[in-house]
């Protein structure tokens, strides 16, 4: 691909997020609107939002990329990711979107009563939406510069102040709209070159991959430690999706708890259908373009299939499929600002700097430009992290403290402060300490294994603290736990009749 | 403790109990708003089959796709097995998980909107005993 297309189709999706904001910003007026849209979304449009938020640039062209390397054991990442949204539908969505509040410190102080719980819910809703920020800022760096030759850290600053400035300027309601439109970009950018590279694939006599036998089938040899992985990571992602912030918030938009399950049916729809593409990217990559299955090549299979196996109209496919990626970047990153954004502006409105001036919209804009730093620096300097090892690494310190506090607080009447706290904090810190233990001492073997994939014992160990240390602790017991859960699971009536 | 008094003659009414308030009848959703006794029975009774239609769906799940790793990635023939040119496990991997997921998704929201329509049918009715044609 040319760089004069490439900088068009990246112009094109940037400028198009843009208007659609702006667009948006002219309804976005008080508070409410600005956190969750004051909760008029429709099913169909909050389930397109939530889909376009949630298939970040580790979907769109990590899945391909690591399906490309690893052949079928990479299929757990999509299929983990799809089915935790499953979980988020049975367990969590309706219950949550009726406890009313905006985030997940929201809930967590309203539930337990205990604003320890909500400090330390904050803290871990910003790890896990740095950890998860810095891959995608990066990856938006890194294509920019496989595309346009311009140096990395350019693209990771176009990303971030984009992001930043859509963040700040409508809130929620532009960020509804923009990601909508993003999933069906995105969708529409893989689907339709596929259906041409699929007609040239058929057109060659549909050859498969020169190694198909070690590739294709699943090895049997490594036995315990594949099995260890697969199940590491299907736990990772499956119960850590209910616990990513930008995911959680967005069930706040819903009208009511009926309407919270109904929309996460259609994700769940929507989800099923874009996961069938990226892994065909990726099978096609193996007979096409073997030569990328090196490291960190691999991510850019699915930009450079076009080229590859196509004549005329490859590069029109290939700017596509570019504006699709950027795309992916632009609606993961800006949803999950918004979800620190949300968070952070909640507790410096709680600490009424300047005088309390600092409300409202405002301590959330303040809060967006602020919370986008951090990441950006980590995306420049922690260049030995590789982006899909720092996602994994979210979906397990998600899993490993929010997954136990959602589902023991909803389900669990006899989960107390102290129970709650030392799950968080046990799940936290193993989960946190993991990554830095990796990257610091990079331990090999069943070790190395075993720190490299956190979340199948972490997690264990998080719920066992949060039940075992609530048991032990039934004097903490927050007060009025029947009405909190009479709000979690009885319908809303649409009018009280007997008033 | 004293004896009860027999009652001597007749007795005259004189306060027709005209200014009591009159009997109420309440219904399950004012007692739950009181957070009575009562009313937190019916919530939990609510919650705990909402409870039994989650752990249903989740040990489903858990099972159906738990099982796949140790059906592909262990010694036994499956592994290898193919349906024209593509191995099973992509077929099953790839394709098969998606729609099956959808599908458990489809019949948990059957189920619990089947168990918030009971329960709103209860809301309706008062908690006379009698039932709602007892005045």
């Amino acid at each position: 691909m040319s760089t004069t297309t490439g900088v068009l189709a990246i112009g094109t999706v940037t400028v198009a997020t843009v208007l659609i904001g702006a667009l948006a910003m002219r309804w976005s007026r008080t508070t409410s609107d600005f956190y969750v849209a004051s909760r008029s979304v429709s099913p169909w449009l909050n389930a397109s939002a939530i889909g376009g938020e949630y298939l970040s640039a580790a979907s769109f062209l990590g899945v391909a990329g690591l399906v490309l390397l690893g052949g079928a054991d990479m299929l757990w990442y999509p299929i983990g990711w799809t089915t935790g949204y499953l979980l988020l539908l049975v367990v969590v969505a309706a219950p949550l979107r009726r406890s009313g509040a905006y985030t997940i410190p929201d809930f967590a102080g309203w539930r337990m009563q205990s604003t320890a719980v909500r400090q330390v819910s904050t803290v871990l809703v910003v790890a896990v939406g740095w950890l998860y920020l810095m891959p995608q800022f990066r990856g938006a760096g890194l294509t920019l510069q496989a595309v346009t030759g311009a140096p990395a850290w350019a693209g990771v600053l176009v990303v971030a102040t984009v992001v930043a400035a859509l963040v700040a300027s409508g809130g929620m309601r532009s960020v509804t709209l923009v990601q909508a439109f993003q999933y069906w970009l995105k969708l529409t950018a893989l689907l339709v070159p596929l259906v041409f590279l699929v007609i040239a694939w058929r057109a060659d006599g549909s050859p498969g991959p020169l190694d198909a036998a070690e590739w294709a089938l699943p090895a049997a040899d490594l036995g315990g430690a594949r099995l260890y992985t697969a199940y590491a990571i299907l736990v990772a992602t499956c119960l850590g999706t209910m616990g990513l912030p930008h995911v959680v918030v967005r069930f706040y938009t819903n009208r009511d708890g009926a309407a919270a399950r109904r929309t996460t049916l259609i994700v769940l729809g929507l989800l099923g259908i874009f996961y069938l593409l990226p892994t065909a990217y990726g099978a096609l990559g193996r007979v096409y373009a073997p030569d990328l299955a090196t490291g960190e090549l691999a991510e850019t299979v699915v930009l450079e299939l076009p080229g590859r196996m196509l004549g005329t109209g490859a590069e029109l496919l290939a700017a596509l499929l570019l504006a699709g990626a950027f795309a992916a970047f632009l609606s993961t990153s800006s949803g999950l600002t918004m979800a620190i954004a949300g968070v952070v502006g909640q507790a410096i409105e709680r600490r009424r700097w300047f005088e309390g001036r600092l409300v409202g919209v405002a301590a959330v804009r303040v809060a967006a430009a602020g919370c986008v730093v951090p990441p950006i620096a980590l995306a420049l300097y922690g260049s030995e992290v590789s982006i899909a090892m720092s996602v994994t690494f979210a979906f397990a310190l998600a899993a490993s403290t929010f997954c136990p506090l959602l589902v023991l607080g909803i389900w669990w009447s006899r989960l107390t402060r102290a129970g709650a706290l030392a799950g968080l904090v046990g799940g936290g810190v193993t989960a946190g300490t993991a990554p830095l233990v990796t990257i610091a001492l990079a331990p090999t073997g069943w070790t190395g294994l075993l720190v490299a994939q956190p979340a199948l014992w972490s997690v264990p160990l998080a719920f066992a603290l949060m039940v075992g240390v609530s048991l032990a602790t039934p004097r903490s017991l927050p007060v009025a736990v029947d009405a909190a859960f009479a709000r979690l699971h009885t319908p809303e009536r649409p009018a009280a009749p007997h008033r | 403790m004293t004896a009860p008094e027999r009652p001597t003659g007749r007795v005259r009414i004189t306060s027709p109990l005209a200014h009591a308030p009159a009997h109420q009848r309440r219904s399950a959703a004012q007692e739950i708003e009181e957070s009575s006794t009562v009313g937190a029975v019916y919530v939990r009774s609510l919650m705990r089959a909402q409870r039994r239609a989650a752990v249903g769906t989740v040990v489903l799940a858990a099972v159906s796709i738990g099982l796949l790793p140790i059906i592909f990635w262990t010694d036994l023939a499956l592994r290898s097995w193919h349906v024209g040119p593509v191995p099973l496990v992509w077929l099953a991997l790839g394709v098969g998980v998606y729609p099956w997921v959808w599908l458990l998704g489809r019949a948990n929201v059957a189920r619990t909107e089947r168990n918030e329509r009971t329960f709103a049918a209860l809301m309706e009715s008062p908690t006379d005993p009698r039932g709602p044609e007892a005045r």
